[in-house]
């Protein structure tokens, strides 16, 4: 009887230990242990890698991938340190770090566009470029520095700086518009809605492009250079004003805007029916391919005088902040971005290099249309990055679409689109 | 046995035991064996999932008390709402599944005490073994397929529609930057108080409603109607004519879809083209809001009829002849034959097609997102075009707005709407059904 029960409690140990287990994994996911993140205090100015470091980079597929593949191997010529380059895209790389990061499987180093920023800090992926002291920072443009920033913290190390200006057909246009004014008077003569022939186009309801136009008489998306939700700039009078004079550009752009689009508006500019569109430098390896004679040159200048401020994107390399090797990750994208290699990396991609001692360089005097994104890059502020700007784009296109289709009024429109971003982003 | 014979003593006195510890009553009705094992799983499970437990439990009612944070360089993980409410779902149902078990304990206990009542003795071990190999094989072979039911389907159910409890959306409460909080109604609340959101929610719902009944309604009789024709005897090529009706059904409906948003460009399509080159003024086929809902409901009725038609087409040869002799003898004009034995007999016969083709219309997202994408643009709607129908906004909400608890609060609105409509068909069908066979 008593070998019996021991049997049986043996069992019933067995059986209990079993159903721990199955339970187990669902139970012990949830206990979230504290990250060590190791602690790396970096000296000023010379850096060292740590002894085996390896690094994964994640960069977008294209010839910036090519670009860092190259100095990879430079790199691991001159400081030993392995580095592995992975094609993933640059708008995909935060979301991915964010599932990845924690697991340790993400990047040491990657690319991400500069909105994404914020996100990224929040969710704890960056760690801070304590690497560029005041020396470093003056080598680069202001507003590249002040994208890659978040709330006063220096993150991201700048590889390029990218922004609109205008394409214009030099066989329609004898010479660069330099203001508006110029184009509408051009479009009196060449307009003809029948034939679908337009003096300038743009995608008019997209706030990226027409920001421009708000921004040039004082508008602004968030205050205190885009990190202050609670001080929203686009109904203010400056924005007003810019969207009266948007709208009264309508009689040289007569179609409903839902009817237009990006293809469309490359597609006859590239056909040669619209002599000017307002694009962004991507657009160049699309263009050269045709026989189209164009020229690039800044946005026009604004009735006011002033020069249209247009939205800037800069590109950047971080650091993951759940990488082993901290200071050879710093060590690369520091790398990656000095001057002969930013150089080497312009000669790649025709991205504009964000260095301003590379402005005057040869290699981009010698090239119109870099120059003239560069001038325009001066005009320009870089897009908020902080979370809150998810909830700007549609409300605001919304208001230019009725201001442009509709005839609204451009206060009440701008009003409107204020007061939905208010209540998406600050009343809960 | 010495003490009351006539009361049901055992039993209650079992139960009383096990209600206090699991396995203790199995004990008293001297069913030492599995009273001991009753009570050590009991013991352990309890002591060492209790941990957890609390955990998950707690976290489920908090959500996370502080969100992950960079101090001095390094992260420090935090605690992620998300994830915390579905840990906490598993270990609600885990517990629930405990309790199911203790009550499953208590009535094993009274069961058997009841015996003993009876004056009989409660089964030994093996032979309970035994008995349950035969009389609890079917829920033992079942049990897999139900916690595949549970876990693979009630648990992410539940946890969408708690989602809708809470303020799971950008920017401020997406985790693990920031944490989410449990809110109650309150997502409800907004929907139906805040001027943007119930406008928004309001009209959407209406002009989804209209498209579902409008678009199902034209493709029926655009259907019946190309099959009456084809059905016609003289009509001749009938199956020419049906390949060719048939054909933009075969087309895949994505590209067909695409191709005509460009067709149908208001300023640059080629139809409008064709309609200037006429003299008329150019149609705002998808520019001007009230147009664009036409536009798309045409633009569906090409899509679709050939499906009805094909439908209709076999429905309408196995129609009896002899009705329609009848009929003509008796001098019924055709106008009449149609609305009084056609329609009745097509009707009934397509009846469930029908329902589910409104179904089907009511969340037809592929047509409104690649047509029109909702636009155009509706300054009054919160994310959302004129055109968008539910799902869309939905889609819109959490794809690009991050808007989870909205979203979720409308899918549950949307669902109950479809059920109730989806259960008076049902209802309907049965006593059609039923009046057909009496």
């Amino acid at each position: 009887m008593a070998k019996k029960a021991m049997l049986s409690t043996m069992i019933a140990g067995l059986v209990s230990f079993s159903l721990l287990t199955g339970c187990g994994p669902s139970a012990t996911t949830s206990v979230s242990e504290p990250q060590s993140g190791e602690e790396q205090q970096v000296s000023q100015g010379e850096l060292k890698p740590e002894p085996g470091a390896e690094l994964v980079v994640w960069e977008s597929k294209g010839p910036e991938l090519e670009y860092l593949k190259a100095i990879s191997k430079n790199f691991e010529q001159e400081y030993g340190v392995k580095v592995k380059v992975e094609a993933v895209p640059a708008i995909d790389s935060v979301k991915k770090l964010t599932t990845d990061g924690p697991a340790g499987l993400g990047a040491d180093v990657f690319s991400a566009p500069h909105d994404h920023l914020g996100n990224a800090v929040a969710a704890g992926l960056v760690l801070g470029n304590d690497v560029f002291d005041e020396k470093r920072i003056s080598e680069f443009m202001p507003s590249a520095i002040d994208g890659v920033k978040y709330q006063g913290v220096l993150y991201g190390f700048p590889t390029a700086i990218d922004t609109y200006a205008l394409y214009y057909n030099k066989k329609l246009m004898a010479k660069a518009p330099e203001t508006y004014e110029d184009i509408i008077k051009f479009a009196k003569d060449y307009n003809d809605p029948a034939n679908k022939k337009f003096a300038l186009m743009w995608d008019v309801s997209q706030l990226y492009q027409s920001y421009s136009f708000l921004a040039g008489y004082g508008g602004y998306v968030f205050g205190k250079n885009g990190e202050d939700a609670s001080d929203i700039g686009l109904n203010n009078e400056g924005a007003i004003e810019g969207a009266k004079f948007l709208q009264s550009l309508k009689p040289i752009l007569p179609i409903n805007i839902n009817d237009l689009n990006d293809n469309i508006i490359t597609g006859f500019f590239q056909e040669g029916k619209t002599a000017a569109i307002i694009n962004g430098p991507w657009l160049i390896s699309g263009l050269s391919k045709d026989s189209i004679d164009y020229g690039v040159v800044p946005l026009p200048l604004l009735p006011n005088g002033q020069h249209p401020v247009s939205f800037s994107g800069i590109r950047a390399l971080y650091v993951n902040s759940y990488t082993k090797y901290p200071a050879a990750a710093k060590l690369f994208a520091d790398y990656a971005t000095r001057k002969d290699n930013l150089k080497l990396r312009f000669e790649m991609t025709t991205q504009l290099p964000p260095r301003n001692d590379l402005a005057d360089d040869p290699i981009i005097t010698a090239n119109p249309d870099a120059l003239a994104f560069l001038e325009q890059a001066k005009h320009s502020t870089p897009m908020p990055s902080i979370p809150e700007m998810g909830n700007v784009w549609m409300p605001v296109s919304t208001a230019l679409a009725s201001i442009w289709n509709d005839k609204a009024d451009p206060a009440a429109a701008l009003n409107k689109a204020v007061e939905q971003i208010k209540t998406a982003t600050l009343k809960r | 046995m010495h003490l009351n014979r006539h009361e049901r003593r055992h039993g209650i006195l079992a139960a009383i035991f096990s209600a206090v510890c699991i396995g203790l009553g199995q004990l008293y009705n001297k069913q030492y064996v599995k009273g001991l094992i009753w009570m050590t799983c009991s013991q352990l499970f309890f002591w060492s999932y209790y941990p957890y437990a609390y955990k998950g439990i707690t976290g489920l009612l908090t959500l996370g008390d502080v969100p992950t944070r960079i101090i001095n360089g390094k992260v420090v993980q935090g605690d992620h709402s998300i994830f915390m409410l579905i840990h906490g779902l598993i270990t609600l149902i885990i517990i629930l599944l405990f309790l199911g078990m203790y009550v499953m304990n208590i009535y094993d206990a009274y069961k058997n005490g009841s015996i003993r009542d009876e004056g009989g003795q409660a089964p030994g071990f093996m032979a309970s073994i035994k008995n349950a190999k035969f009389r609890n094989l079917p829920y033992l072979l079942l049990l897999p397929a139900a916690v595949l039911v549970l876990f693979v389907t009630v648990i992410p159910l539940v946890f969408n529609v708690l989602i809708a409890f809470t303020n799971y959306s950008a920017p401020d409460h997406i985790p693990d930057r920031s944490l989410v909080d449990w809110t109650g109604f309150a997502s409800f609340f907004e929907l139906f108080t805040q001027k943007a959101w119930r406008t928004t929610f309001m009209g959407i719902a209406i002009w989804n409603l209209i498209w579902a009944v409008a678009s199902t309604l034209t493709v029926f009789i655009a259907g019946l109607m190309l099959a009456m024709m084809l059905n016609h005897p003289r009509v001749k090529l009938k199956k020419f004519w049906r390949t060719v009706f048939i054909l933009p059904w075969a087309v895949p409906q994505f590209i067909s879809i695409l191709v005509f948003r460009v067709l149908l460009n208001g300023t640059f399509g080629p139809v409008n083209d064709l309609i200037v080159k006429m003299g008329f003024s150019p149609v705002p086929w998808l520019s001007d809001p009230t147009m664009a809902k036409i536009t798309i409901i045409l633009v569906n009725l090409w899509f679709s009829t050939p499906f009805l038609m094909a439908l209709m087409s076999g429905v309408l040869t196995t129609m009896p002849r002899d009705l329609y002799e009848a009929a003509d003898v008796d001098g019924a004009s055709s106008r009449h034959k149609l609305r009084k034995i056609t329609l009745p007999l097509v009707l009934s016969a397509t009846a469930p097609i029908l329902i589910m083709q409104f179904a089907f219309n009511f969340n037809n997202f592929n047509l409104i997102y690649l047509l029109t994408d909702g636009n155009p643009n509706n300054a009054d709607y919160f994310y959302a075009g004129s055109t968008d129908i539910l799902i869309s906004w939905i889609f819109k909400m959490t794809l690009n707005q991050s808007q989870f608890n909205m979203a979720s609060a409308v899918s549950i609105i949307m669902f109950v709407m479809i059920a109730v409509f989806s259960l008076w068909n049902y209802k309907q069908m049965k006593s059609n059904q039923e009046e057909d066979w009496s």
